[in-house]
């Protein structure tokens, strides 16, 4: 299987180096995969690479804190309290059917081109997911342990903490890896839209300059970036949900 | 030796959907009396409200009409001296607690501490025949230990009243007739009053002091039997006495005859 996965990516890069050496299509606009790996070793020496990286990071980790904090507490109890989902349900389809990048010159108007804008843009770019499947989650909680803690007069906190909260854990998982790899894509779209330091800003440079092969080593690192995302939110579901019978792990898998 | 106070039920009255096109009479005033320490099971058809009264008297469903009292206070709400064993025991055990700390999460709402808890958790589990598995997580168990643990569950709140519903319908024969035996014999140790809601006519005679015989629709109580085996009762013995067999006969006959009266009515018409 493993061996499958590796055949069809050497593929695919061979198939790449097999173009761009035909010369359908100009260096320029696609150099080889050597070229751009020449350029990638370059610039992992480099200051200025790591420092678009971090600033990339920064803006998207930050928005996702935030979306955290605010998304998981706000999409439980509002799962909990059928009618505080319902009074919100109208707000909430409207607000994330808005697509963010639309809204980026507003934005700017307000907030001005600064981080922090990045980090708001990357906020309400990744609260939704994160709310949606909160609330998805808290759901998920059955009648009859809803039943049950009623008839042992379990307080509400405790419920929440206890009960709600880890019942939901496979959904708000879901929701945190759809909602990680959106804040990376939406703080490099931020960048490559505004003058913001970061891996957007690089590439938008370094295509002005002519320098494609350095272009495409920036959206390596992107995808490079994402794909760790995803990683590492498997590796984190997987701790979470060890312990969970086998049905349940392999339902959020 | 008995603990807590009695259940009266009054008049109660359970109507679902009431004033609309799917208005479902399931109660139509029940009475009944459960005294402190009592066995009492109510056994009765499929569809015959048996799981409704058994939420009216957890202080889970309110009613239609009528009462419920606990002593003399009036159940408006669960109370703390009563505990519920659900028929659903795999849906009410959380599967992200162990199982001790399943044990010990209504003394969690009661403010106990961790090691206190624990303790509690493990002594209960041991009543119930679970003493090395308190550390695994309740999927990693089988049906009857899981009801098992739901019991365990129940003790662990302290409760001088326990209600079960359906509580052995779906474990193998064998584990219900341990299960059965298990009940029994807490009851006698802890002096609780024990009301299970059951289908199965042997188990409710097998298990209880008084077996209240509901049917009809609405659901009225059709008769009250007063069992006369005592505390100690075993499942060869006890099962093997004629008058065992009397007592069951007498409640299927129950049953039987409110189902034939209604079948036969359409074509007195």
């Amino acid at each position: 299987m493993r061996g499958l996965q590796l055949g069809a990516l050497v593929a695919v890069v061979a198939l790449w180096a097999l173009v761009a050496g035909a010369g359908v299509v100009s260096p320029t606009a696609l150099p080889g995969p050597a070229a751009v790996a020449a350029a990638l070793g370059g610039l992992l020496g480099s200051g200025t690479y790591w420092q678009a990286v971090g600033d990339t990071l920064d803006g998207a980790v930050t928005g996702l804190a935030v979306a955290v904090a605010v998304g998981i507490p706000v999409g439980l109890v509002t799962g909990v309290y059928a009618a505080a989902e319902e009074s919100s349900r109208l707000l909430v389809e409207i607000l994330r059917s808005f697509p963010v990048i639309a809204l980026l010159p507003v934005f700017l108007l307000v907030l001005g081109s600064t981080p922090g804008m990045k980090a708001t843009v990357v906020f309400i770019a990744c609260v939704f997911p994160i709310l949606l499947q909160s609330q998805y989650g808290a759901r998920s909680v059955t009648p009859s342990v809803h039943e049950t803690v009623r008839a042992y007069r379990i307080p509400r906190l405790l419920r929440f903490r206890r009960v709600v909260l880890p019942g939901a854990v496979p959904s708000v998982m879901t929701g945190l890896r759809l909602a990680a790899t959106t804040s990376v894509l939406v703080a490099i779209g931020v960048e490559v839209l505004t003058t913001l330091p970061g891996i957007g800003h690089m590439i938008m440079e370094a295509q002005q300059a002519g320098a494609s092969d350095r272009a495409y080593a920036y959206i390596l690192t992107a995808g490079a970036i994402g794909y760790s995302i995803t990683l590492l939110a498997q590796y984190a579901e997987h701790r979470l949900l060890r312990r969970r019978p086998p049905a349940r792990a392999g339902e959020a898998a | 030796m008995t603990r807590g106070s009695a259940l009266h039920v009054e008049d109660l009255c359970m109507t679902f959907g009431r004033g609309g096109p799917q208005e479902h009479r399931v109660l139509a005033g029940l009475s009944l009396r459960v005294d402190p320490g009592e066995s009492v099971c109510v056994v009765g058809p499929s569809g015959a409200g048996k799981t409704t009264l058994l939420r009216c008297l957890a202080g889970l469903a309110p009613p239609t009409s009528g009462t419920v009292r606990y002593g003399d206070q009036r159940l408006t709400g669960p109370h703390a001296d009563i505990a519920v064993v659900s028929q659903d025991y795999r849906g009410s055990l959380l599967p992200w607690m162990r199982v001790w700390d399943n044990v010990a999460f209504p003394l969690q709402g009661r403010g106990v501490k961790k090691a206190a808890r624990k303790a509690t958790a493990l002594e209960c589990l041991d009543a119930v025949g679970l003493a090395d598995v308190g550390d695994k997580y309740p999927w990693q168990l089988s049906g009857g230990m899981q009801q098992r643990v739901a019991i365990a569950r129940g003790l662990a709140y302290d409760a001088p009243v326990l209600l079960m519903d359906e509580p052995f319908g779906s474990v193998d024969a064998q584990s219900r007739f341990d299960l059965e035996d298990l009940t029994l014999q807490l009851r006698r140790r802890l002096g609780i009053t024990v009301v299970v809601v059951t289908h199965d006519i042997d188990e409710s005679v097998y298990l209880g002091d008084r077996v209240i015989v509901l049917g009809g629709r609405p659901t009225a109580v059709l008769d009250t039997l007063t069992v006369p085996f005592g505390t100690d009762r075993d499942q060869l013995t006890t099962r093997a006495d004629p008058r065992f067999a009397e007592l069951r006969t007498r409640v299927l006959a129950r049953i039987r005859g409110e189902r034939l009266d209604q079948d036969a009515e359409p074509a007195r018409n």
